[in-house]
């Protein structure tokens, strides 16, 4: 086993390198993706049968369910899944895991069960995600002239199910687990040199998407339908 | 003490080891030595157990690797110290931390235990000044040494070193030769080294082996090789004409 003290530092290093280190792009891409829902949402709303405040309410079932958990986790497929493979990949080319494995090092419980346990910081991020999209649907919704911030609010809080909020924290953390696994098993077990490393990235990317979005699938019909 | 009997290892129709059965003493350089893919670096890795031969059996002193459990293996494992052909530094640590790796993970010593010790075995290799490096920072020669240090910082019974001296300058594969040679000495542990470097089987082959396409075609040290009439070896050995005219001059006696 490796030692506790080691284990921990390993730990909070990947937090920085996995969790924090992506904060900047999962904030990025959530403002600008809430705001293009709304103006998207607002263009095809033009029936004046409907009230202006569905606008909200459709940015904000949308950011929760599905653009929050399952669009970033495919971004960090290829963000974090890729960084996993390869750094754990060209460990594996340069011997690296043969000389931590010669120590008598479990390089399987070295490498990744720290990353495991880091992802856990994965479903916080998804919950910035959601504040920060739904900042951007404010953003463009009222500024961008769609509707007024009382209507917008008005939406948000429209027949709220706060299981739907459960239901995307539970997504979270499978994509946080699956994020962190898929993309170890491709570097762990890659074989060759260099351009296998960036084939293994490549693949591990593919296989860490499909395997997001199929389990994407089988969670939402246990837990909605 | 390493023992070796009868180990076969394969990969699909690839018979890469034929029945090999040898011997390392303690407290001196054992070699093997063999053309590329004659089966040296799957016959060092058999032995420290990153591959599992077909057949056969190895014995660390008086343990058969083969049938100890896994955390017995790992704990054998801890008083093993490899050089690889690379180096294998864990690129993300300073010399300091890869030095004192083995170390913070397997050993209960106290910082500053540890610090002193790291710094005790870089001077041993001659490396002082560079603990703050990164790998990236260093020549090829460094880090060999830093692998070298890494390798004994925990101080093993047994190392394993493969090709130390691979891509190194004639001056600096020797100054890697002689450190080898000394620290196994010193330490009394059982050192087996892999190369095809003709400089450090007549400066340091103590007991030789030589392999060709897996089979162990000869045994003996540096002084009996010049006798050798084994074809295969003396193809090897002697494949440049320095070391022809070399023989030739030994035989004679002069």
């Amino acid at each position: 086993m490796t030692k506790f003290s080691v284990l921990r530092t390993l730990i909070v290093q990947e937090v920085n390198d996995l969790g924090v280190r992506s904060l900047g792009i999962i904030i990025f891409i959530s403002f600008f993706i809430g705001a293009v829902v709304t103006i998207q949402t607002a263009l095809n709303f033009n029936n004046p049968f409907i009230e202006d405040s569905l606008i909200g309410f459709a940015a904000r079932q949308s950011i929760i369910l599905e653009f929050s958990p399952t669009l970033i986790s495919i971004i960090m497929a290829g963000k974090v899944g890729s960084y996993i493979t390869s750094s754990i990949g060209t460990m594996r080319v340069t011997e690296q895991i043969d000389a931590l494995e010669v120590m008598g090092i479990n390089s399987l419980n070295y490498l990744v069960f720290p990353k495991i346990v880091a992802m856990f910081i994965y479903p916080f991020l998804i919950a910035i995600s959601m504040f920060v999209g739904i900042g951007g649907a404010y953003f463009a919704g009222v500024y961008g002239g769609f509707l007024g911030p009382e209507d917008f609010f008005s939406g948000l809080k429209e027949e709220f199910i706060p299981f739907h909020i459960v239901y995307a924290f539970i997504k979270s953390f499978v994509f946080a687990l699956i994020l962190a696994t898929v993309p170890s098993y491709h570097g762990y077990y890659m074989q060759g040199g260099a351009l296998e490393v960036g084939k293994a990235s490549t693949t591990s990317f593919v296989w860490t998407s499909i395997v997001i979005i199929v389990a994407n699938y089988i969670i939402t019909q246990l837990l909605l339908s | 003490m390493i023992k070796v009997n009868h180990v076969y290892k394969s990969f699909g129709d690839n018979h890469v080891l034929n029945d090999i059965t040898a011997q390392f003493q303690k407290g001196i350089t054992n070699l093997v030595i063999g053309q590329s893919g004659s089966g040296k670096s799957v016959f060092l890795k058999c032995l420290i157990g990153l591959f599992e031969p077909d057949s056969g059996e190895v014995y660390y002193d008086d343990y058969q690797y083969g049938k100890l459990s896994p955390k017995q293996k790992r704990e054998l494992r801890k008083q093993m110290g490899m050089v690889f052909q690379g180096g294998a530094l864990f690129d993300s640590m300073t010399v300091q931390e890869n030095t004192m790796f083995p170390l913070r993970m397997l050993n209960p010593m106290s910082q500053q235990e540890m610090l002193k010790r790291v710094d005790e075995v870089l001077e041993r290799v001659n490396l002082e000044g560079v603990n703050q490096k990164m790998p990236a920072d260093l020549s090829g020669g460094m880090k060999k040494r830093v692998s070298i240090a890494r390798g004994i910082v925990n101080y093993p019974k047994y190392l394993f070193c493969d090709e130390p001296n691979s891509g190194l300058d004639p001056r600096t594969s020797s100054v890697i030769d002689e450190l080898i040679q000394e620290i196994t000495k010193e330490n009394n542990i059982t050192t087996i080294i892999n190369t095809h470097d003709m400089n450090s089987v007549f400066e340091i082959g103590e007991n030789i082996i030589f392999l060709k396409d897996g089979i162990l075609e000869w045994k003996g040290d540096r002084k009996t090789i010049h006798k050798c009439d084994n074809e295969n070896l003396n193809n090897f050995v002697y494949s440049s004409n320095l070391f022809k005219q070399a023989r030739k001059a030994n035989l004679k006696g002069l």
